[in-house]
């Protein structure tokens, strides 16, 4: 075939059909995304509008000049703007913070309106909450709008000192890890308002204790009497376990002497394989560090030849309770009771 | 009977893309739990699938045959992202429900379909009124089939809330399946006994001009 054969046939014809084709569509999209483009600040304000319903003013961003995320509690903070409305004087921060501690390890994010007290020295409460995206939460689906309000409506009685928890009346059926992570979420956008906008210090009473990691320090307490020590330990979740609160009475000879699970966080009735509780009676911390060759630094593994109960998680939060509990028993001592 | 009326009744009725061919059964199974989303859905095929088939029909004899599905192809795609920009700069509640349902358009066999079987045969005007009858046979089934897996799988009507009763099944894709089903059974049912009672009031008026014929 020769070049002038080519120019006058049926497939030179196609390539110049479909490319031409294909060229005017291009440019067409090209000049038309240039018209229509969303940017990034239009997405935040829709979605700062939809949080509120009405329009408001998206200022000041207070995470301008950081270079890292910070983390209150359970959770990571990724946004926090300072919000203001052309209709009133109100003041809002909004914070979108990162809640861990959910379904498979897995987090939710949730964009919380945290409202300032009249005075603008306290927090005043919460005006609304809102997921903004989760990961591996297979159940997100469950958790409800009124569970979310349930934040707002319940701000005063339960968020106090120790911030929302799963069980304070917010767990919510098929979700509760789920709900355990937006908790987290709701509670580090409190106290990262709290601490950062209004300059209060919230003092951790474990603060340089051992064993903390998957310990609700918040929820925690203990007394000291007669040289023993009493906690009321609240577990953080774990895997599919949930939060454990767990009684446990340390001796002067910093071995255990009562080990009673008060409330068993097992779910889907796992809690009856969980490793017998009596087994931890009697001992001291070298047990739980060494005999269960529980880690210094809070690893999450445990000796499975020692427990090996199909509730591993469960029974992992028995045994780092018992390890916090034992460990930190001459702290207690010189801190006092704190309950 | 008028040509546009034919096609008309065509895309509505006898030829609806949702009920008689079960095209595009992907978007309505997955949104119609949402009488809004289907709504919402369904309009945004009836103006790509108008201006698609008006397209596709102006360059019926610039497109060569061999290369005519890419061609098609491109034209709907670049119209469905043109939509896809319109929706997410303009009605972002409705960009986020559609979700990838969108994007989807572009392989949506309705389209392709009235490209192929219509709008390549006939002139502009016609090409228009078969995406907009389309269009609209499409919007209404999944409409109507929305709405009714909304009331009973969510007890609530484009959002607002009707009823606490409700069977969660249908608001999920299995549920979908169940009410398509149904929905085209009463379809074909009214269709089939619409067109039995047309033919035997032709054969009628038929036998009548027969009979008044040997008469006189």
């Amino acid at each position: 075939m020769t070049a002038k054969e080519f120019f006058k046939s049926t497939s030179f014809k196609c390539i110049v059909t479909l490319l031409s084709i294909l060229l005017v569509c291009g440019i067409f999209l090209t000049v038309m995304y240039g018209l229509l483009e969303v940017t990034d600040e239009e997405r935040l304000s829709r979605a700062i509008n939809k949080i509120y319903g009405r329009d408001v003013n998206n200022g000041e961003d207070l995470l301008k000049d950081s270079n890292e995320k910070p983390t209150y509690g359970s959770a990571e903070i990724q946004q926090a703007y300072k919000i203001t409305f052309d209709d009133s004087e109100e003041v809002n921060y909004l914070v979108q913070a990162t809640g861990k501690g959910g379904y498979g390890g897995g987090t939710v994010t949730c964009w919380v309106a945290v409202v300032i007290s009249d005075d603008g020295e306290n927090i005043g409460g919460i005006g609304k909450v809102s997921i903004a995206s989760n990961s591996g939460q297979s159940f997100i689906s469950k958790i409800t709008g009124s569970y979310l309000d349930s934040f707002s409506t319940g701000f005063e009685k339960d968020y106090g000192e120790l911030g929302f928890t799963t069980e304070a009346g917010y767990l919510t059926s098929g979700a509760s890890m789920s709900s355990n992570a937006i908790n987290n979420a709701v509670n580090g956008a409190v106290d990262f308002v709290d601490q950062v906008v209004l300059g209060h210090t919230k003092i951790d009473k474990y603060e340089g204790f051992e064993y903390t990691e998957y310990i609700n320090t918040k929820a925690t307490n203990h007394e000291v009497a007669d040289g023993k020590v009493t906690y009321t330990i609240k577990t953080q979740p774990k895997g599919e376990s949930g939060a454990f609160t767990i009684k446990i009475v340390v001796n002067s000879e910093k071995k255990v002497e009562t080990f009673e699970v008060q409330t068993n966080g097992s779910t889907g009735g796992w809690g009856d394989r969980m490793f017998d509780v009596s087994n931890y009676v009697d001992k001291d911390v070298e047990y739980f560090k060494s005999g269960l060759k529980l880690s210094d630094t809070g690893s999450d593994t445990i000796d499975k030849d020692v427990i090996n109960a199909g509730a591993t998680h469960s029974s992992f939060l028995c045994v780092y309770a018992g390890a916090f509990a034992t460990a930190n028993y001459d702290k207690c001592i010189a801190q006092g009771g704190n309950s | 009977m008028n040509k546009y009326k034919k096609i008309t009744l065509d895309g509505l009725i006898f030829q609806n893309p949702t009920f008689i061919l079960a095209l595009g059964t992907c978007p309505t199974l997955g949104l119609i739990s949402s009488a809004k989303s289907a709504a919402g859905m369904g309009l945004t095929v009836l103006v790509i699938l108008t201006l698609s088939n008006i397209l596709i029909s102006l360059l019926r004899k610039v497109i060569p045959n061999a290369v005519r599905i890419p061609c098609y192809i491109v034209i709907i795609a670049t119209l469905v992202t043109f939509a896809r920009m319109l929706l997410e700069k303009f009605v972002p509640d409705l960009y986020d429900s559609l979700g990838g349902f969108l994007a989807l358009i572009v392989v949506n066999c309705i389209i392709l379909g009235r490209a192929e079987a219509f709008a390549n045969k006939h002139n502009a005007l016609e090409a228009a009124v078969d995406g907009i009858a389309n269009g609209l046979g499409f919007t209404a089934a999944l409409t109507i089939m929305g709405i009714i897996c909304e009331f009973l799988g969510s007890g609530s009507i484009f959002g607002a809330h009707i009823m606490d009763f409700n069977i969660g099944m249908l608001s999920t894709p299995a549920g979908a399946f169940l009410v398509y089903g149904i929905c085209i059974a009463v379809f074909v049912y009214i269709v089939d006994g619409f067109e039995r009672w047309r033919r035997v009031k032709a054969n009628k008026l038929a036998r009548g001009n027969m009979l008044s014929k040997e008469e006189a």
